[in-house]
């Protein structure tokens, strides 16, 4: 699969996440595909480098599944990290577009019994969402490619020779 | 795997850095966090030894702009390049959408660069992907040291593929950014190639 229309899978999956912000009570929760790419949000995110904790938990979440197949498991359950005043949960899944995974950061007023307990109707939800088919083009390619050199330039021009 | 996102307007696609144990990887990506503007770019992740070596991976998001009314992403990650980290960098690999292939240029590293470049075509191959099917820049650094392969040496040896390449020395940052925007511009051209496939458009080479 070398793309997905995210239109289709924020619109699928943006009233399963909001629900389960609202009932877990989490600060954030951020829905990422293996390469750490957030494909959805929701939840207070001010505090944290979004960008930069899914690129770690695709880095965590990939040496796990790593070590469990090494070690004869097909994968391992989800993941669970807590600290002083906030803690992560990873979980991972199956769906239409691939393997996801759900990153959620929470504190006191949270557990990780309801983070587990609503994650797993989470999946439930998005299981029974209709399969989504792959992106339709919406851009002109030609259009596309007569622009790219002309922005790179734009980006480029005060870096390259210095 | 390029993220094309049409209700944002966003496209986000996945860069690796490969290459053998101090080939100047990690060098590239600290010098492409110090020079583009702070607007432009995230935090800069490593994950390092005490020793500074690369544990796991760099990562950098940086944001080329607007093209055709998409804002567009670069994810930059890269891999440990120590023989013994080969688990961890086929797991960086995974998902990428072009990678530049940063060569040592001495003569004492030829060999390192080599077994590096077999096995970035062997993990890409784990990965189903042939090298031949992803865009791939080589960079030859290093270039201000002494006793150092000349370009065309370089190139019998690497890039037998003919692939577009660049001399530089990362540390003073040259070729860094020539580096980056040929692998940039090969991955979006094979990006708009699948948005809608135009005939009589190739990827334009160097």
């Amino acid at each position: 699969m070398d793309r997905l229309d995210l239109r289709q899978i924020q619109e699928a999956f943006s009233s399963p996440l909001e629900e389960f912000v609202r009932e877990t009570r989490v600060r954030l929760a951020v829905l990422i595909n293996r390469s750490g790419q957030v494909l959805a949000q929701h939840g207070f995110d001010k505090l944290f480098d979004l960008v930069g904790v899914a690129s770690l938990a695709a880095g965590i979440n990939a040496s796990s599944r790593a070590l469990a197949v090494q070690l004869g498991e097909e994968e391992f359950e989800h993941l669970h990290h807590a600290g002083r005043s906030r803690q992560l949960f990873l979980g991972h899944f199956d769906s239409a577009a691939g393997q996801l995974m759900l990153v959620t950061v929470f504190d006191e007023r949270s557990s990780i019994g309801l983070v587990r307990l609503f994650f797993e109707e989470f999946v439930m939800r998005l299981r029974g969402l209709p399969a989504m088919d792959m992106a339709r083009s919406r851009i002109s390619a030609q259009q596309f490619e007569a622009e790219l050199e002309a922005s790179l330039d734009r980006f480029f021009q005060d870096l390259i020779g210095t | 795997m390029s993220l094309v996102n049409y209700a944002t307007r966003e496209i986000t696609c996945k860069i690796v850095y490969y290459g053998p144990g101090r080939s100047g990887k990690t060098t590239n990506l600290q010098y492409i966090h110090s020079r583009v503007p702070w607007d432009r770019k995230g935090e800069m992740v490593s994950l390092a030894t005490e020793a500074d070596r690369t544990l796991f991976f760099d990562f950098l998001p940086i944001n080329l702009g607007d093209i055709s009314g998409f804002t567009t992403r670069f994810q930059l990650y890269t891999v440990p390049g120590q023989v013994y980290y080969n688990a961890t960098r086929k797991l960086v690999l995974q998902g990428a959408d072009g990678v530049v292939f940063v060569a040592d240029s001495q003569r004492s590293q030829m060999d390192s660069d080599i077994e590096s470049f077999r096995n970035l075509q062997q993990n890409l191959l784990e990965h189903g992907i042939d090298v031949r099917d992803i865009p791939v820049v080589i960079q030859y650094n290093k270039r201000d040291l002494p006793n150092v392969f000349s370009i065309e040496q370089l190139d019998e040896e690497l890039n037998f593929r003919d692939v577009p390449s660049y001399p530089a020395s990362a540390l003073m940052g040259e070729g860094v950014f020539d580096t980056l925007r040929a692998v940039s511009e090969g991955v979006l051209r094979k990006l708009a190639g699948k948005l809608e496939i135009p005939k009589g458009l190739e990827v334009s080479r160097r």
